[in-house]
């Protein structure tokens, strides 16, 4: 018995020891530490898949970015952003969009060499050849016509038509050192093979940006410190944290212990359920930005089913009708924002709110109006039993799908509760997403085959251009057929009419009415209705670090670290 | 007994290879791993196109088996490009090379990687694709990891000392307290402590890892450091600023290793009592006691030695998952082992990792499953296999 108690106490004597005696090194200024969910797989910013990729902000900045929470576009390594007012954009003789790039003089990568068009070349050269590796062109190959350097300083970019995109997408990157990349290229290496792209060769990377490498300590972390060749020139914000580690933590649960016990200053991407918890942790400051996701509810404009409940949808009044009877607004601050210090607000319009113009906004709550609109398409609770019908026995019941997702479930309960309290039955249903809601048309999938009367999903949007794919989902070509995602049934030929002018107007004050144009026939249908929007959640250390100089994050889902170098400790 | 090892060795390799083809054809099944191209917009089709042919994902499965078996530096897929893609290039010169309409000619890249080619409407289409690279598992090369974009075996071989190193030590911990406890309570059968170690160990063995895992965490880490004590490292190997210490990682190791020992001690321990209490209850240690042995010479050697040999069998069935790592454990910790590798590479539908790593699991129980074996021959001299 002794004996065993003597084991048991020298054990523990042994881990308070550990606890108590082991010396942690710290390093030299200030660090900041940020969890990260997933570890990136490669370095090259323009054929690294993952989540991790959002990393490139720390050490690869290119031509332009695009800051803050609605996406004002700002120059990097350019001296001006190139517009049609100030000459850096003009049209040819064929009516082709052409671009000037002018580069700020004085800058130099990572390892101190200057920056030049030979480099901007050499993003020409990554993109317009198929061998580099570098998959993520975009429509670069579409596009582009010719790239011409004039200068060490000055290069043009030609496209084949108009292409008023040319900021947001087919455009040229100057972000890889010619001098390091292209003899590799040479030798026929892609870019995921060459030896700096990975953690082992990772701190030879040679970028330009606020941070160089310092450590990639495979599944557990990657450190950054300053880079001495930046912060020499007045547009080069020197940072005033000496060091960046993101931290490698895969469960939810414990980067939120993380926070707590200081192992790391910044966690994000966390889901919205766990904002309670993170805001009850002392020190802990809490915010979140938009992200391109909007949770909606899609009503059916052309129903399949032949109930006389379901093919009243196709009535544009009925469908405002029961949007009128749901107060949105209070599922997100009962479900979402209980204290209402997120600011989280139902969404007006499919599209980014920078393309939707100020007269386009939800539906109110209105549950009297929703009644009378229910009223005069013929639908009144006749019987008495609380339930709206036709006046010939048939209830007013319509059906609706939803992922298994709970904060969605959770959503369609409170919707119940609103519809059934002026007497519209809804019965509600999760189901799996991949296999079928989101199916495609030939597999049956509910969305694409219109078998249904509401859905409750998101798309995500493109915040910078909604000609960027977004249009897609609202053709008439694209109603119930293979290859068309539009099982919602909207169609409008003038919406439709809209995608050539909008891909092709190059002067950004007509292509934005086209935009509003776009957007307010998208809100006159009423199929398309709001919920909350999916936004990326951040908590910060408020002891250790100044949230004010954080908050604004970007709201892309790639450029949330694209300001560290704003980034100030507390006090 | 060679003969005995030999045999059991070549019955292992269907048992293999069945194991495989369940496992891929699974895991094939599941989804598809690059699925996430097509929804960047920022990935052309052609450029799509080429990235899934060069994983060769839709080729029909039984093809994609037998090229992660033998490789398919040998085979050629056929491609169709999209014309909008390809029409960058000046008409009829693909690669530099100016091919005449019509005409299919084989080019040998810059990267050395071989693709015939033809001139159709004055635009270079590539329409067959071939790699040279992937030699197949038969060939010794399990192909590259479609997440990481590295050699699977590079990526597995980064995270395996990690998960030894916790495995080991814990696996170390668990015999020296499992053996320690069971025969402390057998030879102090219905004590108080024996009731009280078998209270505790019924309450560990009820309990889920991850609910230990959690638990030690919010105590020893988070309450402590509310109560101003000093308190453990919840994730990783080292700590952010680090000297790389033994210390520092013995430091991190304690709440994953305590959760991995706890809930296998409980367990353990409780199959040592019993056979304990079998053993020093049978004749021949009757016999021991009656010709003046030591009662802890009866214990630790006669004793000991045959109660040891039902906790042999699960050992050995237990030891191979060292080399999987703790799956559960490893992700809570933030551990950068097998189970982290394991766990990540199935959500990302990163199946040659995933293969792979089931494979080695595979021929690991088959090892170890012989070793136990053996074992028990040369632990109990009645075991004979020739």
């Amino acid at each position: 018995m002794k004996k065993l108690f003597r084991v048991v106490s020298l054990s523990l004597m042994m881990s308070l020891m550990l606890v108590i005696g082991v010396r942690v090194v710290s390093a030299q200024g200030t660090t900041i530490v940020i969890g990260w969910e997933q570890e990136p797989s490669l370095l090259s910013p323009v054929s690294d898949m993952a989540f991790a990729s959002y990393l490139t902000n720390f050490y690869a900045r290119d031509i332009i970015a695009y800051y803050g929470n609605n996406a004002e576009i700002t120059p990097i390594m350019i001296e001006e952003i190139p517009t049609v007012e100030n000459g850096g954009v003009v049209e040819t003789e064929t009516g082709a969009t052409q671009v000037t790039y002018k580069l700020r003089s004085g800058m130099l990568w990572s390892d101190g060499e200057p920056i030049t068009t030979a480099d901007c070349a050499l993003g020409h050269r990554l993109y317009s050849d198929e061998t580099t590796g570098a998959f993520q062109r975009g429509s670069y190959l579409e596009q582009v016509a010719s790239f011409e350097v004039i200068d060490d300083l000055t290069f043009v970019i030609t496209y084949k038509g108009p292409f008023p995109d040319y900021l947001v997408d087919a455009t040229p990157t100057c972000g890889f050192p010619a001098h390091k990349i292209a003899p590799l290229l040479d030798e026929g290496k892609k870019l995921e093979e060459m030896p700096f792209m990975s953690p082992a060769g990772a701190t030879e990377y040679v970028g330009y940006g606020p941070y160089v490498f310092e450590e990639w300590r495979v599944g557990e972390q990657i450190s950054f410190v300053r880079n001495p060749n930046w912060g020499n020139n007045p547009w080069e914000q020197a940072p005033a944290i000496d060091r960046v580690v993101a931290r490698f933590i895969f469960d939810a649960a414990q980067m939120r212990n993380a926070l707590e016990v200081g192992d790391i200053d910044l966690a994000f991407n966390w889901p919205v359920s766990d904002a309670g918890a993170y805001g009850a942790i002392e020190n802990v400051f809490v915010w979140s930005t938009p992200g391109v996701f909007q949770d909606a509810l899609w009503l059916n404009m052309q129903p399949t089913d032949p109930s006389p409940a379901s093919q009243a949808l196709a009535d544009v009044n009925v469908r405002k009708a029961i949007i009128h009877a749901l107060d949105r607004q209070k599922y997100i601050n009962t479900l979402l924002d209980p204290d209402g210090t997120l600011g989280i607000k139902v969404p007006a319009n499919y599209f980014h709110p920078n393309w939707v113009p100020d007269d386009v906004q939800p539906l109110a709550y209105d549950p009297d109006l929703a009644l009378d609109l229910f009223a005069d398409a013929g639908w009144t609770d006749t019987d008495g039993d609380g339930v709206l019908d036709d006046g010939n026995g048939n209830p007013f019941l319509i059906r609706t799908y939803t992922t298994t997702a709970q904060i969605r479930l959770d959503f369609l309960t409170l919707i119940q509760a609103d519809l059934k309290a002026i007497g519209v039955n809804m019965q509600f249903f999760g189901v799996p997403g991949g296999t079928v809601l989101f199916a495609d048309f030939e597999q049956r999938g509910i969305i694409a085959t219109g078998d249904f009367d509401m859905t409750l999903f998101a798309l995500s949007f493109d915040p910078l251009s909604p000609n960027l794919g977004d249009l897609y989902w609202f053709g008439c070509d694209k109603i119930r057929r293979p290859g068309g995602g539009n099982g919602y049934g909207f169609c409008n030929p003038e919406f439709d009419a809209l995608a050539e002018p909008i891909a092709t107007t190059v002067d950004p004050d007509a292509r934005r009415e086209l935009y509003y144009k776009a957007a307010r026939l998208l809100s006159e249908a009423q199929f398309w209705h709001g919920l909350f929007p999916r936004n990326t959640f951040y908590a910060v250390n408020s002891a250790k670090f100044n949230p004010d100089s954080m908050v604004e994050m970007g709201v892309l889902t790639g450029n949330y670290f694209n300001r560290v170098e704003y980034w100030t400790p507390a006090g | 007994m060679g003969q005995y090892i030999l045999r059991r060795l070549l019955q292992a390799i269907p048992l293999l290879i069945i194991i495989t083809v369940i496992v891929f054809f699974l895991l094939k099944s599941a989804g598809d791993p690059l699925a996430e191209l097509s929804l960047d917009p920022r990935i052309t089709e052609s450029d799509r196109l080429l990235k899934r042919a060069e994983y060769g994902v839709d080729d029909p499965l039984p093809i994609q088996f037998v090229h992660w078996l033998i490789g398919d530096d040998w085979y050629v897929r056929e491609l169709e490009l999209p014309a909008s893609d390809t029409t960058f290039v000046a008409p009829n010169l693909c690669y530099g090379q100016e091919i005449p309409e019509g005409e299919r000619v084989t080019l040998t890249l810059p990267n050395g990687t071989e693709q015939v080619t033809l001139i159709k409407n004055n635009q270079c289409y590539r329409v067959f694709y071939q790699r040279n690279d992937n030699k197949g598992i038969l060939r010794g090369d399990f192909g590259m990891s479609l997440a990481r974009g590295r050699p699977v075996l590079e990526v597995m071989g980064q995270a395996l000392p990690n998960t030894l190193l916790l495995g080991i030590t814990s696996y170390l911990v668990i015999i020296v307290f499992a053996f320690s406890l069971g025969i402390f309570q057998a030879i102090r059968q219905y004590s108080f402590f024996d009731n009280v170690i078998t209270t505790i160990s019924f309450i560990l063995v009820s309990m889920p890892i991850f609910l230990v895992a959690l638990i030690s965490v919010y105590i020893f880490a988070v309450q402590f450091r509310k109560w101003g004590l000093p308190y453990l490292p919840v994730q990783g190997m080292y700590s952010v600023n680090t000297d790389y210490s033994v210390g520092d990682l013995i430091r991190h190791m304690i709440l994953p290793v305590f959760c991995l020992a706890a809930i296998s001690v409980a367990g353990y321990s409780r199959f040592v009592r019993a056979s304990m209490l079998e053993v020093i209850n049978s004749d021949y240690i009757r016999t021991a006691r009656s010709k003046g042995l030591g009662e802890r010479r009866i214990t630790y050697v006669h004793a000991l030695k045959n109660a040891s040999l039902p906790l042999v069998t699960l050992m050995g069935l237990d030891i191979p998952f060292i080399l999987a790592g703790a799956v559960v454990t490893e992700r809570i910790f933030s551990w950068p082992g097998m189970g982290t590798l394991y766990i990540e590479s199935l959500g990302r539908l990163d199946y040659t990792v995933v293969i792979a790593f089931v494979l080695m699991l595979a021929i690991a129980v088959v090892i170890f499953q012989l070793i136990t074996d053996v074992l028990y021959a040369v632990l109990d001299p009645r075991v004979r296999y020739s």
